[in-house]
């Protein structure tokens, strides 16, 4: 398979911090990448540099053999790379269905007039957004504003929206963060689906999730790449385990 | 010629020295609060009015000068906690609208209290008269103004640096979280703000008396030059406030000198230049 | 709540009552105004820009439209002229101010506005400064109160149509869109700052638009048309009458012409009065009266929607 994102030297330093010094990442087409480390390892800072919401300091980035380290964010979809947030950040006074058409005609739009002429509720792209919707689940929902979803629900929300933009690579930030069993075990199955479809990287905390899903896991620690490799070497990773299993299982207690 | 620069020079430091008083105010409760106060012209008209009102009543330019920034303190107390306070929970928006609403009234008010018709004021009487520097002859009160604004500049940077209040204020304006985890309530650390930001735009007023003369529009004029100074200054810059303030001070009274019908436009030339050359503004970050 | 179509029929039988009901030269000043607070609803209460320094716009075409229609070339060269140059100060202002964000984007925009104030005042050889652009005629063909206000009303209605559509077009969904989270926006491949952008030129636009009429109303330009004051009268507006709706504005506009020339022959200081409402509806009423009919509605509707199932049970 081919290598469809590839970060070398990535680095931001905050003033004396340096939260991430110089990672290098390879993503597969196709796999469920994640990206694990403890709470400050700059997981997070890391994928705010590879989708340009933080300037970096130092690396740089391709995209299907296209530089994209100077790319700002509102690029990215364009050429198939699409986020999500750790914090539920869908657009509350919105329809589901306009929170995910309007996702979704960004990547559609033709200039001008098109955004003055094309219909919201009709044609080739009403279906899309359909389909997307329904893909998460909310179909019963499309014509409610954002805000009244509950919290799982928001978070398929912001699922959908970054998937209306069709990427072929994923950014997917803590998806199951803060919800209940019931609906992280949702999450994950639908992550398990996407797979199919599109290329995956995913920064997660919950380690079963990430054993059962990765192809391949990335640790972070203090900013570097301590591991990589198939779940089961990572399970087993003596240096792994010393920096982040062990503390990870009392952080849970 | 030289003695007109001079003494051009010497209004622009004075007037700038008021700029730089009504900047910081605004820079405080900017940087606190996260909204440009509207009220502040308005609140600098009527620390002028008041001084003038205590002056007539017990005769004492000084004493009045003393009490008449205070008015306007709790003045500012009364709309932090009474209209502000009930709009932290809505948009920053709302605030700001708050304030400007506050702005048209007390325009009103101050015509219904002290008539339409503007009047000049005179200086104290040991304050008269002018001053032979070599240079130039220049008014004394101006160079009091000067003299005691910079005072009170000093005063305010021991204050917010040195004091332990100060301290607080400043974490509020730089670093919110941090006054939280302090144990501070925050919502007290901003109606200090408040009540200091607007006791130095009563203060600058009323230090603006005897050299602008009182005007029922003395605050809608001013409040503008104090936007174009924040602007200037760049947003939540105390220091950068205080010399953006002498800054456009300066370049109103240069102007003075070869153009004066356009001292004004002088001012938003000056601000043209920094947004074009320095978006971000002279000291600011964000 | 009700449909666009019939908010749009009960707006055109309210033009078609206005002069009735107003003096005819008050209802065309509430058609100008109506027209300068639903334009810049589109991006204060759409786009989620707050400008203090929409008066500029205004100003500027009303002064460029004046001057045309001075030289007595035609009406439909003063109109073009003045949004022309309305928009050109627009597309600048809105270049640097679009840049940066909340306050800053507030205290530019206002410190913009005051700039081209005294860029007027100063300028007394072409704007007459102080004193205002008096002497400008209105259209031949519309040259009393009332053809006047039918023209008016025409073009009026021309421009309430393409602002609806805009709002309801995609462009209308990605201002709501950077209103509600401009960081999302960005991140589903918006380019928000060009958008922002967009959204200042068409409110800025069509307030000019509306600018290049006000001239031939009262046949002058004052100076303090373009004060930043008359920014905040325009808030006002938009504010009053509710910003969450596209027909909100309208009322804002009808309420405030209506009160200034109402109470300000009797009473000047009657701006007293416009602070005191500002200030109740910023504190009680943040959804203006459009949310004040809305709730309303509901309360009545709720009423009987529990007197329903009571008759069932008896």
């Amino acid at each position: 398979m081919s290598i469809i994102l590839t970060c070398m030297g990535l680095a931001k330093t905050y003033g004396e911090e340096q939260v991430v010094r110089g990672v290098d990442l390879d993503v597969r087409a196709g796999h469920i990448h994640s990206v694990i480390g403890p709470n400050g390892a700059g997981k997070s800072t890391f994928f705010n540099l590879i989708s340009g919401q933080v300037t970096k300091t130092a690396g740089t980035v391709f995209f299907k053999g296209e530089e994209i380290t100077d790319y700002t964010p509102h690029m990215l979809p364009h050429i198939g790379m699409s986020r999500c947030f750790q914090r539920t950040n869908v657009f509350p006074e919105l329809t589901i269905y306009e929170n995910v058409w309007g996702a979704m005609f960004a990547c559609a739009n033709d200039g001008p007039m098109d955004f003055l002429r094309r219909p919201i509720f009709s044609g080739e792209l009403k279906d899309k957004a359909e389909e997307v919707v329904e893909s998460v689940g909310l179909s019963h929902k499309l014509h409610d504003k954002g805000k009244t979803l509950s919290h799982g629900q928001s978070r398929m929300l912001e699922v959908a929206v970054t998937l209306a933009a069709q990427p072929e690579l994923v950014l997917l930030d803590e998806p199951t963060q803060g919800l209940a069993p019931e609906a992280t075990h949702e999450m994950t199955e639908l992550i398990k689906r996407l797979a199919g479809q599109y290329t995956i990287l995913l920064i997660e905390h919950k380690m079963h999730i990430v054993m059962e899903i990765s192809d391949v896991i990335s640790v972070l620690n203090l900013g570097q790449k301590i591991a990589e490799g198939k779940p089961a070497d990572i399970q087993n990773n003596q240096m792994v385990q010393d920096a982040y299993l062990g503390r990870l299982r009392d952080d849970n207690d | 010629m030289t003695f007109l620069i001079a003494s051009q020079i010497l209004n622009g430091l004075a007037t700038g020295t008021l700029y730089s008083l009504m900047a910081v105010g605004l820079t405080l409760i900017l940087g606190a609060l996260n909204i440009p106060n509207f009220a502040h012209g308005v609140l600098f008209a009527f620390g002028a009015y008041f001084t003038y009102a205590i002056t007539e009543m017990t005769g004492s330019f000084y004493l009045a000068i003393l009490i008449a920034p205070l008015l306007v303190s709790a003045m500012g107390f009364v709309l932090e906690s009474q209209g502000i306070q009930r709009l932290y929970s809505a948009h920053h928006d709302y605030q700001l609208l708050f304030l400007f609403a506050t702005a048209l009234i007390l325009q009103e008010v101050i015509i219904i209290i002290w008539g339409p018709v503007g009047f000049s004021v005179q200086p104290p009487a040991s304050l008269q008269g002018a001053v032979d520097l070599g240079i130039t002859v220049y008014p004394k009160y101006r160079l009091a103004v000067l003299a005691f604004g910079i005072v009170i500049i000093m005063a305010l940077y021991f204050f917010l640096n040195k004091t332990n209040l100060g301290a607080i204020l400043r974490a509020g304006i730089e670093n919110r979280e941090m006054v939280m985890v302090l144990g501070v309530d925050i919502n007290k650390v901003f109606l200090a703000t408040f009540c200091l930001g607007t006791y130095l735009a009563g203060l600058a007023g009323g230090l603006a008396t005897p050299i602008m003369g009182l005007t029922p529009s003395l605050g809608l004029d001013i409040l503008p030059l104090c936007f174009v100074v924040v602007v200037v200054a760049g947003l939540g810059s105390i220091p950068g406030a205080i010399l953006a303030g002498i800054l456009i001070g300066l370049s109103q009274g240069i102007a003075t000198i070869w153009w004066p019908e356009a001292t004004n436009v002088a001012v938003y030339v000056m601000m043209g230049l920094t947004i074009i050359l320095r978006p971000q503004g002279l000291f600011g970050t964000r | 709540m009700m449909q666009n179509k019939t908010l749009f029929l009960i707006t055109l039988a309210g033009v078609v009552i206005a002069p009735m009901v107003f003096p005819t030269v008050t209802a065309t000043d509430m058609l100008i105004f109506g027209l300068v607070a639903v334009s810049t609803n589109i991006m204060v209460g759409y786009t989620g820009m707050l400008s203090f320094g929409q008066a500029s716009f205004f100003g500027i075409a009303a002064y460029a439209s004046g001057l045309v229609l001075k030289a007595d070339i035609s009406v439909f060269l003063a109109i073009p002229a003045g949004v022309i140059m309305g928009s050109l100060a627009a597309a600048m202002v809105g270049y640097f101010c679009v840049k940066r964000t909340g306050l800053y984007f507030i205290c530019l925009t206002f410190a913009f506005n005051q700039a081209f104030f005294f860029l007027v005042y100063v300028w007394t050889d072409v704007t007459g400064g102080d004193d205002g652009l008096p002497g400008i005629p209105r259209p031949d063909f519309a040259t009393d109160t009332l053809s006047f206000y039918i023209f008016i009303a025409v073009l009026f209605f021309i421009c309430m149509a393409a602002m609806l559509a805009i709002v309801k077009s995609p462009l209308g969904l990605i201002f709501r869109m950077i209103r509600e989270n401009p960081e999302r926006a960005e991140a589903v491949g918006y380019n928000v700052r060009f958008y922002k952008w967009v959204s200042f030129m068409i409110a800025s636009a069509f307030t000019s638009f509306a600018g290049t009429l006000f001239p031939m109303l009262y046949g002058i330009v004052p100076v303090d048309q373009i004060h930043w004051l008359k920014s905040g009268d325009f808030i006002f507006m938009l504010l009053f009458g509710g910003s969450g709706n596209f027909f909100g504005p309208l009322i804002g506009a009808v309420a405030y012409i209506w009160m200034s020339d109402t109470f300000s022959v009797f009473w000047p200081r009657w701006p007293i009065l416009m602070g005191a409402i500002f200030m109740f509806v910023v504190l009680f009423m943040r959804g203006g009266v459009v949310e004040m009919i809305e709730r309303t509605y509901r309360y009545f509707r709720q009423k009987r929607g529990d007197a329903k199932p009571a008759e069932t049970t008896t």
